[in-house]
């Protein structure tokens, strides 16, 4: 089987659309109130330099993805160990994205439908991707950015006249702490959640896209994040924001142009579900590359239909609730996800760089 | 709904774990076959509706005890 590359192009709309698939309907953590755009701000601020340790070791490791990269510098057990728990991560991702879908459409869309219905409806859709290959991800995301983005972009435009820009003051009301905790809550959820990236860098063209991909990548999920947490700050104000599950669902429906163009709520969702839909099934190649290669499978296509099922059950026994859900969205993942996100890259950067020096200085 | 589970398991055994095999992935069909068991197994267990324990309170009373 030929190797897979997708360009840089379709790399940077599976990004965009990875980091910005959750927040797009679920917001980001919201302790700052009309200051939460600030603590984005920030959170990009932070991803950048982390972003640039991640491309870095795609120049130190050309054409190698993040379980090759462990078991290359940890060796074969410990890198294996570690390249487990990265499994656990994508897949323990994935589901609870997925349950974002759920809870979603339990709440507000299809409140009579089991939940597992629609979550295993897309669960099937990634699967099918995924089997068909990342350059089929890759075409889909690329298409699906450009009509998420006119999507959110239309809607913006027509949100305009519902802007109160009073919500907006006083800034800073509570001060700088919960602009710093937001921080950190947007940096783990959603910008360093691209780590997950790492699990397909062997998709990636060898030489040195990977920076302008990841950065590129953040920095327009950035952007399309603070617009749309913008919108949902003057629309709805801080006291409602903080108060709803799903913000952008709530903003979009207030929309109302001429008593014409009104409820087009279920029209916007569907940039949260191609978002989602890009994010889960970028969660479950890796889950599946991962498994393949701590197993020494011939293909990763040989494992995705069962992890695609087994995300899809877990998505829904993963919590009790919404409530549950928001918990540990806003309050336990920020810490959860920082080794995985943080630690073990920069540990593996840095035992990259102490190897490729040694090596070099072998060499001379 | 139990009786479906299973009838669609039947089907996806053969064209899952059962195809690798047949095309000569024996490494393959181990694992194959060990997710298919976990797979079932849950997917069993939902349509009996029982309860599985869920990861997320282990995980938050970890982050608790850590922080």
């Amino acid at each position: 089987m030929s190797k897979e590359i997708i360009p840089a192009g379709q790399s940077i709309s599976i990004a965009v659309l990875f980091i910005s698939g959750s927040s797009l309907f679920m917001g980001t953590s919201g302790q700052s109130g009309n200051s939460s755009w600030i603590a984005i701000i920030f959170a990009i601020s932070l991803a950048v330099p982390l972003m640039l340790i991640y491309a870095r070791l795609h120049v130190l490791f050309p054409g190698k993805d993040l379980y090759d990269m462990l078991i290359a510098v940890f060796g074969a057990v410990f890198g294996r160990v570690l390249s487990c728990l990265y499994i656990w991560y994508a897949l323990h991702l994935g589901a609870l994205v997925l349950r974002n879908f759920g809870e979603f459409s339990k709440t507000v869309a299809l409140t009579s439908t089991p939940m597992i219905a629609p979550m295993l409806m897309i669960g099937l859709l990634c699967i099918w991707v995924v089997n068909a290959g990342m350059e089929v991800l890759g075409r889909s995301a690329k298409f699906l950015l450009l009509f998420s983005f006119i999507v959110i972009v239309l809607i913006q435009l027509l949100s305009v006249p519902k802007f109160e820009y009073h919500h907006m003051k006083p800034l800073l009301d509570s001060g700088w702490g919960p602009v710093f905790a937001d921080t950190a809550g947007s940096f783990t959820f959603p910008f360093a959640e691209i780590v997950i990236f790492l699990g397909a860098f062997n998709v990636l063209p060898a030489k040195g896209s990977a920076t302008r991909v990841l950065v590129s990548g953040s920095l327009i999920a950035g952007i399309i994040i603070i617009f749309v947490t913008l919108r949902n700050l003057l629309v709805l104000g801080p006291d409602i924001l903080s108060s709803l599950y799903f913000p952008s669902y709530v903003a979009v429906s207030r929309i109302n142009i001429g008593d014409f163009l009104t409820r087009i709520e279920g029209s916007a969702a569907i940039v949260f579900v191609t978002a989602l839909f890009i994010k889960v099934s970028l969660c479950l190649y890796v889950t599946c590359n991962g498994v393949s290669k701590v197993f020494k499978l011939k293909s990763y296509r040989s494992v995705v239909l069962q992890m695609g099922l087994i995300m899809v059950y877990l998505s829904d026994f993963i919590y009790k609730d919404i409530m549950e859900m928001q918990y540990f969205a806003y309050h336990i993942y920020k810490v959860y996800a920082l080794p995985f996100q943080v630690v073990i890259p920069v540990m593996l950067w840095i035992a990259a760089e102490v190897l490729s020096r040694r090596k070099s200085s072998k060499s001379i | 709904m139990v009786i479906y589970i299973v009838m669609i398991y039947v089907f996806v055994a053969i064209f899952d774990p059962y195809g690798l095999l047949k095309r000569g992935m024996k490494r393959d069909f181990y694992v194959c076959s060990t997710l298919y068991l976990i797979s079932f197994s849950l997917a069993f267990a939902l349509s009996m509706h029982w309860e599985i324990p869920s990861p997320s309170p282990l995980i938050v009373d970890l982050i608790k005890r850590l922080y």
